[in-house]
């Protein structure tokens, strides 16, 4: 591998129920060329088959590599984001190591970036709709060897 | 001339005629102590005969612990003898043949009968009336008890408006001491420099002519304490009579707290209101404007799609699909949210034939029941008193969610039933759909907030909110019980009114 060349990360998981938000965000990173696989979920319960390789993801492996870097919404139906956390929580380490999660939220409610700070599991909070600085800026703070 | 023989004769049968019909009874003794005479009184006091005393002992009538006492002092009183009361101060008693002990009183006489020195006894037996000062006794002890224990203060006047009584409470709230102001006027004590003319006429009025504003019910003013602080009392005056004085009992209570509590509770009901007013004035202007932007975005995407008709790629007309579904579902959000602040608006109640009500709602449920199939169970419901408008939506956002969330494949089943309570009217909504896990039964009446993608159940998740907000301006509440995967009950309670009954004008059962 040159050392001109950019490296990329395997694989950035987006949890959103809302289709059109995920569209842009999935195009954004795509242009933005940062990750070999963009997966898209609608819901927490189907992000946690998609970890496990279970569900619909069951014996795909291949097709599903890991996630590097997760942006969760908070507000989803039934199974919200911190629902979600809680599940996350109690996976097994392997399906869960070194994965950098970040909060996306168009809520204006301070408590909830004051309960994102204080979860272990949420490496930033970042406000909808996705900008490439923001993008940018989360790959230099936790994936210096991307940018 | 009468032989002065014969007058000794006449006085003997006088004296033994006072001796016999005294209603007081007489013992004579000689110094010995033995009884010389005993008249009938005397008799039927001690329960002896005249015959059974005669010759014995005056001490066969003194108490077993009293006798070595009485023995003395009889004797001192041979020393010096002479007309007096006996045992002056102490308290008397007698003993008579059935050993009962009673009290008496006791006064003294002396004559001599030739060289002997004899002793008079009258005796009055005063059981009766040291028990009617025993009742006089403990009736002071209660009332001072009263007066001592009593939470009000209680404050008496004369009708010259001199204290007279000043009981402890009143040394607690005033501060003066019951010594200090007894016998000072009321006028230059606790009543406030402005109402103590009043005070005086008042007074004065009431006891020339009997007319009086202030007597007898509770009457809220204020008084003064020893520092000179005025401060908020309730107080009853009562006018009292006692063997021919007039005088006035007031009953007094510092409402001091009592008075901060109403100012604050007042101050929080009308911070409430005015927020409450604030809040839904905020979201009726806000979704009002929200709806202008909205417009001119749906109106700008209409716009294009007919200009690109025909040449639009597929990815343009996908950004334009994104762009009309979203601004839809905005106005939809933003007319449920208006609709949410309008709740209750016009908060006149009326009575309600719920039978009616669900009725109405079947009615315009009537394609989807008969797509799904549905079978609805109505028992008997009342009328109640309610919002036309809001009760017909509670029914109606409640059966059409019973049908919405039905199971697929199978017919929903809804059961709609009313418990009466003795405040409440408790309607129960049963179906056979889908049902709720227990950790969703709160959020799901919160505003917007929704358990399925839209992808599976279309919505803006308002629907139970609103029902939350009309059974709370019902004076209700809403919860639910449920099992997942085989049906959910929602119960709600509406207000019980006087005039709810269960059979209306246009109920038709």
């Amino acid at each position: 591998m040159s050392h001109y060349m950019k490296q990329k990360l395997m694989c950035i998981l987006f949890i959103d129920d809302d289709e059109p938000t995920n569209f842009l965000n999935k195009l954004l990173v795509e242009e933005m060329g940062c990750a070999h696989h963009v997966q898209v979920v609608t819901s927490g319960m189907e992000a946690l088959e998609y970890l496990t390789g279970t569900g619909s993801f069951n014996n795909n492996e291949q097709n599903h590599p890991r996630p590097d870097l997760i942006f969760l919404d908070i507000n989803m139906p039934g199974m919200d984001g911190w629902e979600f956390l809680d599940h996350y929580q109690k996976l097994p380490p392997h399906q869960k190591a070194n994965i950098v999660m970040v909060m996306l939220t168009t809520s204006l409610n301070p408590d909830d970036e004051k309960a994102a700070q204080q979860n272990i599991e949420i490496s930033g909070f970042e406000n909808k709709p996705l900008q490439p600085e923001v993008i940018k800026k989360i790959l230099t703070r936790f994936f210096p060897e991307v940018c | 001339m009468k032989d002065p023989n014969e007058i000794l004769l006449e006085n003997e049968k006088a004296f033994k005629s006072l001796f016999e019909h005294a209603t007081i009874s007489i013992l004579v003794t000689d110094e010995k102590g033995d009884i010389n005479l005993v008249n009938p009184n005397a008799e039927k006091l001690f329960g002896y005969t005249k015959e059974e005393l005669t010759g014995k002992s005056i001490e066969l009538l003194i108490p077993e612990q009293l006798k070595d006492k009485h023995r003395h002092y009889r004797q001192q009183y041979f020393k010096a003898p002479k007309a007096r009361p006996m045992g002056l101060g102490k308290d008397l008693f007698a003993l008579d043949k059935n050993g009962r002990t009673f009290p008496v009183e006791i006064s003294l006489g002396y004559y001599k009968l030739g060289r002997k020195k004899m002793a008079v006894a009258f005796i009055t037996d005063v059981s009766e009336r040291k028990k009617a000062e025993e009742i006089l006794r403990s009736s002071e002890e209660t009332t001072r008890l009263i007066m001592n224990s009593a939470l009000d203060a209680i404050v008496c006047i004369d009708t010259d408006g001199y204290i007279t009584v000043w009981n402890p409470q009143a040394e607690k709230i005033f501060g003066w001491l019951e010594s200090e102001v007894k016998g000072h006027r009321l006028s230059e004590t606790i009543i406030p420099v402005q109402y103590r003319a009043l005070h005086e006429a008042g007074l004065k009025r009431y006891l020339t002519t009997r007319q009086h504003t202030v007597i007898n019910k509770l009457i809220e003013i204020s008084a003064l304490n020893r520092n000179g602080k005025e401060f908020p009392i309730e107080l009853t005056i009562i006018p009292m009579r006692q063997k021919d004085n007039d005088f006035f009992c007031a009953f007094i209570r510092d409402i001091t707290e009592r008075r901060d509590a109403e100012a604050r509770q007042k101050e929080y009901a009308e911070d409430l209101k005015r927020k409450n007013i604030e809040l839904e004035q905020f979201a009726y202007v806000a979704s009002h404007d929200l709806q202008e932007p909205l417009r001119t975005v749906s109106g700008f995407v209409e716009l294009l799609k007919r200009h690109y008709k025909d040449q639009a790629d597929e990815s343009v007309t996908k950004y334009i699909n994104y762009i009309t579904d979203a601004s839809d579902r905005m106005r939809r959000l933003v007319q449920d949210l208006l609709d949410y602040s309008r709740l209750g608006r016009q908060r006149i109640l009326e009575p309600i034939d719920c039978n009616q009500v669900v009725a109405d709602v079947l009615s315009d449920l009537t394609m989807a029941i008969q797509e799904s199939q549905a079978v609805i169970h109505k028992e008997q419901l009342p009328v109640i008193s309610g919002y036309a408008t809001e009760i017909k939506q509670l029914f109606q956002n409640l059966i059409s969610n019973s049908l919405k969330f039905r199971k697929p494949g199978e017919p929903p089943v809804i059961s709609i039933s009313v418990i009466p309570n003795e405040n409440h009217w408790q309607f129960n909504i049963t179906d056979n759909g889908i049902g709720i896990e227990e950790k969703y039964w709160e959020r799901i009446f919160v505003i917007f907030q929704r358990l399925h993608t839209k992808a599976e159940y279309e919505g803006t998740g308002i629907g139970l909110a609103h029902c939350k907000k009309i059974t709370e301006l019902h004076n209700g509440k809403i919860w639910l019980d449920s099992t997942p995967d085989s049906g959910s009950t929602f119960y709600f309670t509406v207000r019980k009114r006087s005039n709810d009954t269960w059979v209306g004008k246009g109920n038709k059962v």
